[in-house]
């Protein structure tokens, strides 16, 4: 095999169509991938919520802390308010004591902008307010005085823009009590509410979050990063989602029902929280851009670590798809060249696994049929040997036979020339003739070179030669023969035939002195041969049975006949004898 | 063997004694159902399972139990002549916060308040407290009063509704007045009628003044009588008429009569009160709760309201909650 020549497999099938390295490096990218995907699918949704929901319990944490700040300081203005309204009698006070105590509660808390007194019929008696706000002087008409004064509860107003700085602000009102424990009249303290902005701007919601105040009607009424001399009330209630004033927006619900389109247009996650003293709603928004940030580079590592672990698993599924083909191919190689007749090819593979224990098996085997076809090679050889003395030896047979047929056949010829007999003469050619039909077969067999099979038409020609002599004056002897070739051991038999019934047309045909033709013809047929021996003589006697007569030739010829398994088959008439031999070749 | 006997049958006579009821007739005293070193004890107008508002009563005390730990005992079924020596009983027992379930407490734990100032006391329903250590706990039920008004104007067609009360008293007196405000504001011209049972057990009364009500072409009657009001839903159902529920979603009492029902978390209400005691806070003043601050909601409108007229019921109502209209006046 030249250098180069690729194995005969790869020649005749091409390259494998799905070849194992790829399917190595398909089933590693396949795994990989799929044990990514599974986990990143179970994973990051996962984690998403899970982030979510750390997002949703840090905000619902920085609401609720900055609702208990804001609660307990509106809790806190409320309760001190509440505690003079608890002070029995107070109503009964003189102007200046009862100032006094007002006054106390602005020196207490500077959130108190204006605190005063309205009597029973809704009169304005006493009033503070070191700010300079005014209030009315008539309280009967409003709201906050029916509710504390006829209804006897503590009131929250509404947060209004009050006050020269016209700055946020709310009215509280308790009722308050004459000497008879019996309600009397109404504080009130209109209490500055800059502290909510204190208190957002401590909510630090991420980086690009933010938070919010919004009343029971919906009014924006503080925001973080937004100054409170800057600030004006907006009514937001148709900008905000379906349900934030009026449940614990998010409390319960999954994150996709926190996100909505927020205060600012973006679109946020968020959730509110209430104020328990005021019924007030913290937002707290976050910008999904920033929310979603770890999603992203969750999911951005996620691609990055699958791009990675293609190529790895790539780099490796081409390693291990050489080291596991290149030993195959050296194994296709060697078995091709071994076809090709290298019988001493042997691979070389030194690794201790399934491979090295394939090569050894591999060579040990090529080393097994190497010894085999050496000892069939010579084993070949002498039976070779062996059949060309055997030839040798049947030619050789068949040419003493032949010889020994001729030298018969001259011992005949010799004694019909010592017999005067005619019949003895006519017995003696007979004779002759068949010995001649015999040796013919073996002359024939000689120069043919042929030991099983004989041309039937060859061998009658030379038969219906050898009869040449024979012919009497006025008979013809045609011959018309086709190519048909029979088995050896049936050849002898039919020469024998052809004689006889030959010798039999020249004996009774033509009555001495009559002339005619004997005609010899050999035709294939489906099955077989015909062959024919006709005479346009006198033709059979009246009466004549052939299995009655007593003639040798008729019985040999009929002996032989079935000797071959042939039909044979005699009509005669005024137009002469016609004797068919039927041959089935086939048997 | 023989000691063996007696100790098993002392149990079995025991077991007996904890697992009877009380008879209902009798002003039922129950044992505090739970320990703890805050104690509340509750005295309920008539048998737990009576009616929604008793039953309101008995639910605060379980969620007080639940919520703050509190050991807790309630009297059913308390007649007038024992609300004194029962609220003076829980509190030389050293009860804690002791309430009387109804405005009709509210003279005698102002006379028994007096004497333990060291206990709290409430009533629920509209009181202005004794500015000291009894108050009182009651819902805004004047907004919903007035929304009630309004869906009872948008329902009616004869322009005819009514309220049909238990026992007129400072609780639900200004309840009426909401609901004709809240009804007139829909409609000047809707007539209002109020009938009162005259206490909330007389059933046969209240079907009597519901009868005059719809023999009258009344065609929505606000139904707050307690236990007296629970048939007229149906009776109200089979004329053909409509009804407003009260404390409890009373669609199941007839679904194809009552529109919906102002259903009142008294058991919340009440326990916001036992936490202010609890932490030293409770004073001697009104405590008010509403749809604020979620103790007080409409029921589900079960389909006898239109698409349309529910918009107008929710606009109005958000109305009230942002204090654009004032139902008090």
């Amino acid at each position: 095999m030249r250098r180069g020549d690729r194995p005969a497999t790869d020649r005749k099938r091409g390259a494998p169509s799905f070849p194992i390295a790829t399917q190595l490096i398909l089933t590693i990218v396949g795994a990989v991938v799929a044990s990514l995907l599974i986990t990143g699918g179970i994973l990051g949704p996962s984690s998403y919520r899970s982030n979510m929901n750390i997002l949703i319990a840090s905000q619902r944490s920085l609401a609720q802390m900055a609702s208990g700040k804001i609660s307990s300081y509106i809790d806190d203005l409320q309760r001190k308010l509440s505690y003079l309204a608890r002070v029995q009698g107070i109503s009964s006070f003189d102007a200046e004591a009862r100032g006094s105590l007002l006054k106390a509660l602005t020196i207490q808390n500077k959130a108190y902008e204006m605190v005063g007194f309205a009597d029973r019929y809704g009169r304005l008696k006493e009033l503070l307010s070191p700010n300079g706000d005014v209030p009315p002087t008539e309280w009967a008409s409003t709201t906050a005085f029916r509710r504390s004064f006829l209804l006897q509860e503590d009131y929250i107003g509404q947060v209004e823009l009050e006050g020269p700085n016209q700055q946020p602000s709310l009215l509280m009102t308790v009722p308050v009590r004459d000497r008879r424990n019996e309600v009397d009249g109404i504080l009130f303290a209109r209490v500055s509410l800059k502290y909510l902005w204190a208190v957002l701007d401590e909510v630090k919601v991420g980086k690009s979050g933010y938070a919010y105040i919004v009343d029971q009607r919906g009014f924006l009424v503080a925001q973080s990063g937004n100054a409170p001399e800057l600030f004006r009330l907006e009514d937001i209630s148709q900008i905000l989602p379906h349900g934030v004033l009026s449940t614990e927006f998010g409390a319960d619900q999954g994150p996709g029902r926190h996100v909505y389109q927020g205060l600012h247009g973006m679109r946020v996650m968020g959730l509110s929280t209430r104020v328990a003293t005021t019924n007030w709603r913290i937002v707290v928004e976050l910008p999904m851009d920033e929310a979603n940030a770890p999603a992203i580079l969750s999911t951005k590592l996620l691609v990055a670590a699958l791009i990675f672990c293609l190529v790895c698993s790539v780099a490796i599924g081409l390693f291990l798809g050489g080291r596991l083909t290149q030993p195959l191919r050296q194994l296709a190689v060697a078995a091709d060249r071994m076809r090709l007749g290298d019988l001493e090819t042997r691979v070389v593979i030194t690794r201790k696994n399934e491979l090295g224990l394939v090569a050894e098996a591999f060579n040990h085997m090529a080393s097994q049929l190497t010894e085999d076809i050496v000892q069939r090679g010579l084993t070949e050889a002498e039976l070779k040997q062996a059949l060309l003395e055997k030839q040798n030896l049947l030619r050789e047979l068949q040419h003493r036979a032949k010889n020994s047929f001729n030298m018969i056949s001259s011992l005949t010829h010799l004694a019909s020339k010592d017999s005067s007999s005619p019949e003895t003469l006519r017995a003696l050619e007979e004779l002759n003739a068949r010995i001649m039909a015999v040796s013919e077969l073996y002359s024939l067999l000689y120069e043919a070179g042929s030991f099983d099979e004989v041309r039937l038409d060859s061998y009658c020609e030379r038969v219906s030669t050898a009869m040449d002599g024979l012919m009497t004056q006025g008979v013809s002897f045609e011959k018309e023969l086709e190519n048909v070739t029979l088995p050896a051991k049936s050849a002898a038999p039919i020469g024998l035939i052809v004689t006889e019934l030959v010798t039999n047309s020249l004996k009774y045909a033509f009555p001495a002195g009559m002339g005619g033709k004997i005609s010899l013809s050999l035709k294939k047929t489906g099955a077989g041969a015909l062959l024919e021996v006709r005479d346009n003589g006198r033709g059979l006697p009246a009466g004549f049975d052939r299995a009655a007569s007593s003639g040798m030739g008729l019985k040999l010829v009929q002996g032989l006949a079935d000797q071959i398994a042939a039909r044979f088959t005699m009509e005669g008439g005024p137009g002469g004898t016609r004797c068919v031999l039927e041959l089935d070749l086939g048997k | 063997m023989k000691t063996l006997f007696s100790i098993i049958g002392l149990l079995l006579v025991l077991a007996c004694v904890a697992c009877s009821r009380p008879a209902a007739k009798a002003p039922a005293a129950n044992p505090a159902v739970a320990t703890g070193s805050f104690k509340v004890a509750i005295l309920l107008p008539r048998t737990v399972e009576a009616d929604g508002w008793t039953r309101s009563g008995y639910k605060g005390l379980l969620l007080m139990q639940r919520e703050l730990g509190a050991g807790t005992a309630y009297t059913e079924s308390v007649p007038e002549a024992d609300f004194e020596r029962l609220f003076r009983k829980y509190a030389s027992e050293g009860y804690d916060f002791v309430i009387g379930h109804g405005g009709q407490f509210v003279q005698a734990a102002e006379k028994v308040a007096v004497a333990f100032p060291r206990t709290s006391f409430a009533v629920t329903g509209v009181y202005g407290g004794n500015n000291s250590n009894l108050g009182a706990l009651s819902m805004r039920e004047d907004e919903m009063g007035y929304l009630f008004g309004v869906i009872a104007a948008i329902k009616t067609k004869t322009r005819r509704v009514a309220w049909l009360g238990g026992a007129e008293n400072p609780s639900n007196r200004p309840i009426v007045a909401s609901f004709t405000r809240g009804a007139q504001a829909i409609d000047p011209s809707v007539e209002v009628r109020a009938e009162w049972v005259g206490g909330f057990t007389d059933a046969a009364k209240a079907q009597r003044l519901a009868q005059g009500l719809i023999d009258t072409g009344t065609d929505v009657i606000l139904v707050l009588a307690g236990a007296a009001g629970t048939p007229v839903h149906a009776q109200a159902q089979n004329a053909g008429i409509l009804t407003l529920g009260w404390i409890e979603d009373q669609s199941s009492l007839a679904p194809k009569a009552v529109i919906t029902s102002n259903v009142q978390d008294i058991p919340q209400m009440l326990l916001q009160g036992a936490t202010l005691v609890k932490k030293g806070r409770w004073e001697g003043k009104q405590y008010r709760f509403g749809m604020a601050e979620g103790i007080q909601s409409l029921a589900p409108f079960h389909g006898l309201v239109t698409e349309e007229e529910e918009r107008r019921i929710n606009s109005i109502r958000n109305d009230l909650l942002a204090g654009k209209i004032d139902a008090s006046r």
